[in-house]
């Protein structure tokens, strides 16, 4: 039950984010999704994967995406419409709680005692799968490549036609 | 733009898609699906026109969330199977989100309706790299799924795919746009054969990306973006009958190659039995051979009154690069029901 209480969260965070006029509340919603995608995964024994969850996505990226939207977008930022956001997250919680009742007394919770499942499949990652990391770094060294230049020559180094 | 930066990311594009065909896991799958599309980005936005970024923009996100979809659909599969091998499909419910996300990349109707948005923002190179190269990965991955389960999933897809590729491009004054649905149309042509033999799909598929190359880099050539300055652009007098004879062979006339594309199917139905779905995918096809001979007649057939003087020019498009591509292109998409043999080695 607490576990089903974790993914409402979470999908809490993610209908915020789509359903926000203004980037700056929708980086909120990021920021409660993953907050909860942690919480869900330390849930299930994965601490190591959480814990590098909050460290790089919420303690790095969330952070500069949030710091460079809020320069860049709407002075009166808002959420459109947060009773319909709250009347439509309320129905989808109910119903699911009636219907799939059985499911959520699930034996998966706080198994914090078990073998570091992550952290030993993890080390599988830098051994046989190597390549899966160098091809990784391309992938990223090209996203770099293309973001500079995508905003290169633009006055305000944002996606727009001169 | 700066030429080691092109070269950096058409180099990454070639990757991302040798990625997709040579992994036997999803993962590096999506990597190579996700590399291809990241790296186009600024092949498609480079002159900055407000069309051009839009294109780009549009095409961005139909592929980002199809890929998404695809590693969501094959999770589903590792559940059930317990293995990530690209040969073991078990689930029919991932099975079906892998095939609706590669129904998506590939612009299959009835999820086409960002493609003849997104070519029409494109200059004709640029039109060539998404017409033509895009599609390889996500149709091998789709003939190699077909090749475990076959689904009809893929039938009704391709005959609403040469429905749509016909009734589309009539209305159409704009050459990439015709060309958008003339391209949707052959999918629906090239997809149909993979319910029965997915290999025969792979010739198909090659011969329409040769005949589509062609095609589109004289297009490029002539800078033929509408219908109207179709009669009054100045190219090499054989490129026009070339031209025309080219875009014949695309709407399947029977002496010229693209009846390849046509009559594989045929016989691959008429040989096991399904004579009922024909006349959909001969009446799709009729109806783009109209709009195939609208642009003969606009470029050679007639001259326009007010088209005093027609300057045929005896020199242009002699010395670019696309010359010889396009006289190697051209035999084959002419001459290439010679190749006709090759299909019977797989029945």
């Amino acid at each position: 039950m607490v576990f089903y209480l974790f993914m409402l969260l979470l999908l809490l965070g993610s209908t915020l984010v789509f359903y926000s006029l203004s980037p700056y509340y929708a980086a909120l919603g990021l920021m409660i999704s993953s907050l909860f995608g942690c919480v869900v995964l330390t849930s299930l024994g994965l601490t190591f994967l959480a814990l590098l969850l909050l460290l790089i996505y919420m303690g790095g990226m969330l952070v500069v995406f949030v710091y460079s939207s809020a320069l860049s977008a709407d002075r009166y930022p808002m959420v459109s419409n947060l009773g319909e956001v709250v009347l439509l997250f309320l129905l989808l919680s109910f119903w699911v709680l009636f219907i799939f009742e059985d499911f959520l007394e699930s034996s998966t919770l706080f198994n914090l005692l078990s073998p570091l499942n992550d952290l030993s499949s993890l080390s599988v990652l830098y051994d046989y799968g190597g390549a899966y990391l160098l091809v990784g770094g391309l992938a990223l060294l090209v996203v770099l490549i293309v973001a500079l230049v995508v905003s290169y020559g633009s006055s305000l180094l944002a996606l727009r036609a001169s | 733009m700066n030429r080691l930066v092109n070269a950096f990311l058409l180099t990454s594009l070639i990757a991302g898609t040798s990625l997709v065909i040579f992994s036997n896991h999803w993962f590096p799958i999506w990597l190579g699906l996700e590399l291809s599309t990241l790296s186009i980005i600024p092949l498609l936005s480079y002159t900055s026109q407000s069309r051009s970024v839009e294109a780009t923009l549009k095409y961005f996100l139909v592929q980002a969330f199809s890929a998404a979809l695809l590693l969501n659909g094959a999770v589903p599969n590792l559940w059930v199977s317990n293995s990530w091998d690209v040969n073991s499909i078990t689930s029919p419910i991932s099975y079906f989100i892998i095939t609706a996300a590669l129904i998506i990349k590939l612009g299959l109707a009835p999820c086409h309706f960002w493609f003849p948005d997104v070519l029409s923002g494109l200059p004709f190179l640029s039109t060539i790299i998404i017409a033509c190269w895009q599609k390889i990965a996500p149709m091998f991955l789709l003939l190699s799924l077909s090749n475990l389960v076959s689904s009809e999933i893929i039938i009704v897809c391709s005959i609403l795919s040469v429905l749509v590729g016909g009734w589309g491009g009539l209305n159409q004054i704009s050459v990439r746009k015709i060309l958008a649905y003339s391209s949707i149309g052959h999918l629906g042509w090239v997809t149909c054969v993979a319910f029965f033999i997915p290999e025969v799909s792979y010739l198909l598929f090659l011969f329409y990306i040769l005949n589509n190359t062609a095609i589109l880099l004289i297009c490029h050539n002539g800078s033929l973006y509408y219908l109207s300055s179709l009669s009054k652009s100045n190219v090499v007098p054989i490129t026009a009958i070339l031209f025309s004879i080219a875009l014949l062979s695309l709407g399947g006339l029977p002496p010229l190659g693209g009846f390849i594309n046509k009559v594989i199917p045929l016989i691959v139905f008429s040989l096991n039995g399904n004579n009922f779905i024909i006349p959909f995918f001969l009446i799709g096809s009729l109806i783009s051979l109209f709009f195939y001979i609208r642009i003969v007649f606009n470029t050679s057939l007639t001259l326009f009154p007010q088209h005093s003087l027609n300057i045929v020019s005896s020199r242009t498009g002699n010395s670019s690069l696309s010359q010889p591509i396009i006289s190697t292109l051209i035999p084959i998409t002419i001459w290439g029901l010679l190749l006709l043999p090759i299909f019977f080695l797989f029945i």
